[in-house]
């Protein structure tokens, strides 16, 4: 008998801030445990998620940032000192909600097996080689990833 | 001897995803228990099991948590 075609999510990740890494890697770890096959495409910032040297020390931008619930006016995110302010804040509450960290999270993706691509001009761009990303990534371009994501029931960029 | 699995505490995605993890310790037919407290597990778990097509056999809804029996596919 054949086997059932899997449902498949792949996803662009764009940003390399440390509040949106959190979500391609929560649609990707969920897909996977839902028995569907998920792909990530990491280009331009979002290659920081990969980055041994960075993915440990992602940030929040509070500049720029009406969201953030820091009571002082959006412009005071250019004082130094309030980007690493606003990132031990978030990082509180992630730990405040028993939230699994950004590396924690790519070790369950490549122990279920997630297609990790490293988007290669990107790497080249920002001098990258595939020894300064984690283990378990792929490095591919924009074909690869259309071939992948055209068989694919969501597709999503973040 | 009845499996359990408590995930008191476990916030979305570590309840499915730790929720179906444990299920692979089961063989087919198997029965897991697994207590929840997040709040969108009361959708999410059904939502799991339909997907994954392990059968939600009995839920049970208290002040506190929320427990759900699954049968393995």
């Amino acid at each position: 008998m054949a086997e059932e075609k899997k449902k498949r999510i792949a996803i662009i990740a764009s940003k390399g801030t440390l509040d949106m890494a959190y979500p391609p890697l929560i649609l990707a770890t969920t897909a996977l445990s839902m028995d569907m096959e998920a792909g990530i495409f990491f280009t331009l910032y979002g290659i920081n998620i990969l980055r041994k040297d960075k993915q440990e020390s992602l940030k929040v931008a509070p500049l720029a940032n009406p969201a953030m619930p820091v009571p002082v006016p959006n412009i005071m995110g250019v004082i130094p000192g309030m980007t690493a302010m606003a990132t031990s804040m978030m990082k509180g509450w992630i730990k405040k909600i028993n939230w699994p960290t950004i590396p924690e999270l790519l070790e369950m993706c490549v122990e279920e097996g997630a297609r990790l691509i490293a988007c290669s001009p990107t790497m080249e761009m920002l001098d990258l080689k595939k020894e300064d990303l984690i283990d378990g990534v792929e490095i591919a371009g924009a074909a690869d990833f259309l071939e992948f994501a055209s068989e694919a029931d969501i597709t999503l960029f973040i | 001897m009845p499996y359990s699995l408590d995930l008191s505490r476990a916030k979305c995605p570590m309840v499915v995803y730790n929720l179906n993890k444990e299920m692979r310790k089961l063989s087919s037919g198997e029965v897991l228990e697994v207590v929840v407290t997040d709040p969108a597990a009361e959708k999410d778990i059904p939502a799991w099991s339909r997907t994954t097509g392990n059968e939600i056999i009995e839920t049970i809804k208290t002040e506190n948590n929320i427990k759900f029996k699954i049968r393995k596919k």
